[in-house]
């Protein structure tokens, strides 16, 4: 009887552990053929056309230059811009909820923040169009208010709430031990924040920006409806530019099978490594941490 | 030409809301998606509608296509015949759009 009990339990686990090593090859060879398929259905793109000149000329496809240079700018401008806005808001929030506010102001906007992290980005977009872009063309009197200014600002919303809920739980990962220390050694709030819950939470700061910077990369519509599209250098924050995605977006609902269309591989090659570079780092960082401690 | 720094939309819609809601805004847009939100402009003294622009006089005008891989049969084929049909036609007039001559 115990043999038979133990033989079940056996199978079992060889069982799930099948079940799960095949889930495992299953997901990682689907993530590795897109990349393959990016590259086979790009290689005519990059056959006549080296990489290097597409990812550093401009765009002008009546002019022979299929150059994604202004997109990858435009991409950098908007999401840099947008972690700069979304970062100390973010970082302010978390502390706000986690230290400062009274009991149930805090839980009111951690349930807030919560809520926020499902809102569809295509209605903040919508938002943007008539509430964000008409404000930013009259505060500057310059340009369409479609522009690098409007997107970023929008993202940042868009983003904020991830930062706030990694910040929030690495915050609160923090060793009660510690903060009973420094409460007995008669440390003040402020000691507490800054020598204590920061410093302790700096791994779950840097996730928490490498996660939002992983969204607000791969963010499509936001830029798509407020960026303008421009194929431009950009110059200023009120210029309007295209974003990577949105380049994908708008060759894909126009063109098909030219060497415009064949441009949105490039830039869904870039994405993908971009994408893949970030998460590296955030497996390199949470090792290191793992090490440290 | 187009400049490169003008602004790019995803659909005739977005361009229609783009334009009534930017006041120093101009742009394109298929003349069946006027209405009162956006002003028409005239072209060589001709107001674009659809009676303009059936009869040749307006000529900032593009062909819609329909396109099989090769030779259209079956569904494909009644798809195409249902489209120069009165009825076909009807609706297509109902969009705002000109129907093909035959």
């Amino acid at each position: 009887m115990n043999g038979l009990i133990n033989c079940y339990a056996k199978c079992q686990v060889v069982g799930s552990r099948s079940l799960f090593l095949a889930a495992t090859v299953v997901g990682v060879l689907l993530t590795l053929s897109i990349f393959a398929f990016m590259v086979m259905l790009g290689l005519p793109l990059f056959s006549v056309h080296s990489l290097t000149l597409l990812l550093t000329q401009s765009w002008a496809p009546d002019q022979g230059l299929y150059g994604v240079f202004p997109f990858i700018c435009g991409t950098c401008a908007i999401v840099s811009l947008s972690l700069l806005i979304a970062f100390p808001l973010s970082l302010g929030n978390a502390i706000l909820i986690h230290l400062l506010a009274p009991r149930r102001l805090a839980r009111f906007l951690h349930q807030v923040v919560k809520m926020m992290t499902g809102v569809p980005t295509v209605i903040y977009g919508f938002v943007g169009i008539f509430f964000l872009v008409p404000l930013v063309r009259e505060w500057f009197s310059r340009g369409s208010g479609m522009c690098i200014l409007s997107a970023a600002l929008l993202l940042a919303l868009l983003i904020s709430p991830t930062m706030i809920l990694v910040f929030l739980e690495s915050f609160a990962a923090i060793p009660a031990t510690h903060l009973r220390a420094l409460e007995a050694l008669g440390g003040t709030r402020r000691q507490k924040l800054l020598h204590v819950i920061l410093p302790g939470a700096r791994t779950g700061i840097i996730t928490g920006l490498l996660l939002a910077l992983g969204r607000a990369l791969g963010d499509t519509m936001i830029a798509l409806m407020v960026a303008g599209n421009a194929t431009a250098q950009p110059e200023s924050l009120l210029d309007s530019v295209r974003t990577l995605t949105a380049h994908i977006a708008l060759v894909m609902a126009a063109d098909f099978d030219s060497i415009e269309f064949k441009t949105i591989f490039a830039c869904g090659i870039i994405l993908y490594l971009w994408t893949a570079v970030l998460t590296l780092s955030l497996r390199c960082l949470h090792a290191k941490s793992r090490i440290a401690s | 030409m187009i400049t490169n720094k003008a602004l790019v939309v995803a659909s005739n819609g977005a361009m229609k809301a783009g334009v009534s809601h930017n006041p120093y805004a101009i742009g394109y847009v298929s003349v069946g998606y006027l209405d009162k939100s956006v002003a028409a402009v005239a072209l060589d003294g001709v107001k674009p509608s659809l009676k303009t622009v059936q009869k040749g006089e307006y000529t900032v005008v593009r062909g819609l296509y329909s396109n099989t891989k090769g030779e259209r049969d079956g569904l494909t084929k009644s798809f195409i015949d249902f489209l120069f049909s009165p009825s076909g036609r009807e609706i297509i007039a109902k969009k705002g759009l000109i129907p093909a001559a035959g």
